[in-house]
């Protein structure tokens, strides 16, 4: 094993509802890494498996066959201290403004890191940290939840986790029905969770675009099993996988390709606004 | 953690067998008299029978035996304090007994000389053992019969029938329609609330909360987090309901018309003799020496 690696999967299986006539296999010998540091996007239609896989990391599924070790912890030994692991691991699930509880939003915040038992002078620090760092204003904090907006909701739920102080986030659709400001601010945020706080992200999505614009690594999945993984130049040059996931290209590349076809001299294997701006103005230069 | 979705008692599994296509107001009948039926016997050789009856009935519903059983399982917990209780509680002949402070005794006689300082007795009759046993025999009877039934008609098909059946009812001024459409509404939800419900727990599982801790004081505290938030969502689905119905111009029953019609044919006819001809040689075994003694 890589000494960098944080989240190590190998050849996981999972079964939903064994033996019942609704028996499915979501997950199907999937291998996955993800290194310190690093934001890892994992993309897929629905149903693939992605969901089944990010609640292996943090224990809220055992493995069933196969392995996952989480920063040393090895999640197939049954004495596994759950708590630990979910000081380490950060899960938030889509929506999860649906989570929110509490009566004012400094007190839904605190709710995780009472429950893994900090000291409370210790717990108004982070409350007050993990706003700041989700851009919640501090005047809200004595607000009730219920009285905020979508994306507000979701951001108090998001510092609800990260008051826990996790090593590594993972994000189910975390911009999946804000619109288009707040999603941006979003994945500003995000983006600098992983550089300034050094938190490993991974991220869940079926949007390529958001999963281009922030992700070092990619990893498409299909029907429970990994179909592909590296950076996005490797993953979207095999069209095999990108047509068998139901896949569309990021925006931009789909029109570097169409300008192509027009017969402009231009790349299309560029992955990122910037990158296709800067080679379109180029060719007026 | 996948407790929530393990519940599989009387859930519907998609079929087609001959169970499975019979029309589902013939069903409720059938059931309705083959339960009136197991009231109505009392004696063992019949509930067996009763009992085998819907052993083989289940066999032509092609759903697999375990997955049947998994959800009779269930109710093991409900038979046994049932026959527990039934025993120890009907009075009659003790066959044993348990006498504070004397112990057990066995065949035991009340006008035996036991110590008069008696202060707490406890007797397995032989009433009681007999009783607690048919009992028992009827519960389990009643769960595999009504089991078979909803694991073979859809939810959508039950309250279809039921509304249909209810319509005997209009003279009584009793609302067939709106009593079916609550129900199917409540049970349209159920899954929806259980898969809610699955998600926050997990949520809240995944900030700290302890479900699984040995205190009970720590697993209560951890229901409020997860149903406050699972209120608010059934009110928010509720509300969303209520207003996707008025943009369909929902106004009652009247002059409503149905996707699927129910048809009755001649299997439909069958089956129901089938019931009552089964139903009527066993209520006339029960009584048969009565009637001709």
């Amino acid at each position: 094993m890589i000494e960098s690696s944080f989240i190590d999967v190998s050849s996981l299986s999972y079964t939903y509802m064994k033996g019942t006539p609704y028996e499915t296999k979501a997950l199907n010998r999937v291998d996955f890494t993800a290194n310190k540091g690093e934001i890892v996007g994992i993309i897929g239609p629905t149903g693939c498996g992605k969901s089944t896989l990010i609640q292996h990391f943090n224990g809220l599924l055992r493995p069933e066959s196969g392995k996952v070790i989480v920063d040393g912890l090895d999640l197939n030994v049954s004495e596994v201290n759950l708590r630990d692991l979910r000081k380490k691991v950060g899960l938030v699930f889509q929506y999860p403004e649906y989570q929110l509880f509490e009566e004012t939003v400094a007190a839904d915040i605190a709710f995780g890191p009472r429950q893994i038992g900090f000291a409370e002078d210790e717990i108004g620090i982070r409350v007050k940290e993990s706003m700041s760092l989700m851009g919640l204003d501090p005047s809200m904090a004595d607000r009730s939840p219920f009285s905020l907006s979508g994306g507000e909701m979701r951001r108090v739920a998001i510092a609800g986790v990260l008051a826990m102080k996790p090593k590594a986030l993972v994000l189910d659709e975390p911009v999946a029905g804000l619109d288009p400001l707040t999603r941006k601010k979003m994945l500003d945020m995000i983006v600098n969770l992983n550089r300034k706080e050094k938190i490993t992200v991974i991220l869940v999505s079926h949007s390529m675009d958001e999963i281009v614009e922030i992700a070092s690594k990619i990893v498409v999945m299909n029907e429970g099993m990994v179909i592909a993984s590296g950076n996005a130049g490797e993953v979207f040059s095999n069209s095999k996988v990108i047509d068998s996931a139901r896949l569309l290209l990021p925006q931009c590349t789909e029109l570097m390709v169409r300008l192509s076809e027009l017969g402009l001299p231009v790349r299309h294997d560029l992955y990122t606004i910037e990158a296709c701006t800067d080679e379109i103005s180029s060719l007026f230069k | 953690m996948n407790f929530l979705t393990n519940i599989t008692i009387g859930q519907y599994a998609p079929g087609s067998s001959f169970i499975h296509l019979l029309d589902p107001r013939y069903k409720i009948v059938i059931l309705i008299i083959l339960i009136t039926q197991c009231f109505l016997i009392d004696k063992w050789f019949l509930l067996i029978a009763a009992l085998l009856f819907f052993v083989v009935i289940s066999f032509f519903t092609g759903i697999s035996w375990t997955y049947i059983m998994k959800g009779l399982k269930a109710i093991i917990p409900f038979v046994a304090i049932t026959f527990i209780f039934n025993s120890v509680l009907t009075p009659g002949r003790p066959i044993i007994s348990y006498v504070y402070p004397d112990g057990l005794i066995f065949g035991f006689n009340p006008s035996d000389n036991v110590s008069s300082g008696q202060l707490f007795s406890l007797n397995v009759t032989a009433e009681g053992l007999e009783f607690g046993f048919f009992m028992s025999l009827r519960l389990i009877i009643i769960v595999f019969a009504t089991s078979i039934f909803t694991l073979t008609t859809s939810p959508m098909e039950i309250t279809d029938a039921i509304e249909s059946l209810l319509q005997w009812g209009k003279p009584l001024r009793i609302p067939a329609h709106e009593i079916a459409m609550m129900m199917s509404i409540a049970l349209r939800f159920i899954p929806t609330l259980i898969e809610h419900l699955d998600k926050i727990v997990r949520a809240q599982m995944s900030r700290g909360a302890d479900f699984e801790s040995k205190s009970i004081v720590t697993r209560a505290k951890c229901f409020i987090p997860v149903l406050i938030p699972l209120f608010v969502n059934a009110f928010k689905t509720a509300d969303d309901l209520a207003i996707a119905m008025e943009s369909r111009c929902y106004k009652g029953g009247e002059g409503r018309t149905k996707l699927k019609d129910m048809k009755s044919g001649w299997k439909d006819v069958f089956a129901l003799s089938f019931t009552l001809v089964f139903s009527a040689v066993l209520i006339f075994l029960q009584f048969y020496d009565r009637v001709s003694k």
